[in-house]
């Protein structure tokens, strides 16, 4: 296929991609992570959160002969398109606290994750001895038939 | 704008802002970050702070920045792991 008859565009979702990348990558900075600092009287509170960026994309073309018209004069077409999606995930961890007789790094604790994370927890242990029960009991069954 | 050779990378980066002067201390921030890069079709970002460096008249010290509740998460995850490994070595014992 000769060079002229490619679309001077095509390029353009793969740039689009890369500076949506680009952007998406900014999320690794420092001040991404750290908040602007609050100011309450002579104390200076700075938030610090974690940060969980993910993005993906997709981009494709193609170009090819058309004979729509009938075969009587030889086109060539070429079309691409691309598609992406992405999310950020943010959850407070500390905020640094600067008062005039120190600095202190005050944790941020999630109580509503930790209760989750207990729940499942016990859910996965009552699972896995209802499991290893149902195992015993099916094991005497066995040993109790022969 | 000029494109940048498309090579799958990952890195577990240390970033430092400016130092930030308050209350006659100068404060320097620390995040840590991976990162997975798969050009052109994506990638993910891990950003956390890890610890604040504080340099005053008494000198210079580092404040980790921890995070309880993932630490909490994990030591509950790791205690039923672990006492169900126990529960279950306790039984075969038993048999």
């Amino acid at each position: 296929m000769s060079n002229e008859n490619v679309n001077p565009d095509a390029a353009l979702p793969l740039t689009t991609m890369q500076r949506l990348l680009e952007k998406h990558l900014d999320v690794a900075r420092v001040e991404a992570v750290y908040g602007e600092p609050v100011v309450s009287g002579d104390t200076i509170v700075i938030p610090a959160a974690e940060l969980f960026s993910v993005v993906g994309v997709g981009v494709g073309g193609g170009a090819g002969p058309s004979s729509a018209d009938g075969g009587a004069q030889e086109h060539t077409g070429y079309g691409s398109g691309g598609g992406g999606g992405g999310r950020v995930l943010a959850r407070p961890v500390a905020a640094i606290v600067i008062r005039p007789d120190g600095v202190a790094v005050q944790p941020i604790v999630d109580v509503t994750k930790i209760g989750l994370a207990a729940l499942t927890a016990i859910g996965f242990m009552a699972g896995m001895m209802a499991t290893m029960g149902n195992r015993r009991h099916a094991m005497r069954a066995i040993q109790g038939k022969s | 704008m000029p494109l940048t050779p498309l090579l799958p990378r990952i890195a577990y980066e240390t970033h430092v802002s400016e130092p930030i002067l308050a209350a006659g201390r100068q404060l320097v921030v620390q995040s840590r970050a991976l990162r997975l890069e798969l050009p052109p079709f994506g990638g993910l970002i891990w950003n956390r702070p890890s610890a604040v460096r504080v340099r005053d008249a008494g000198g210079e010290r580092v404040l980790p920045v921890h995070d309880l509740t993932r630490l909490m998460q994990l030591a509950l995850f790791g205690g039923a792991a672990l006492a169900l490994f126990c529960l279950g070595l306790s039984r075969r014992a038993r048999r």
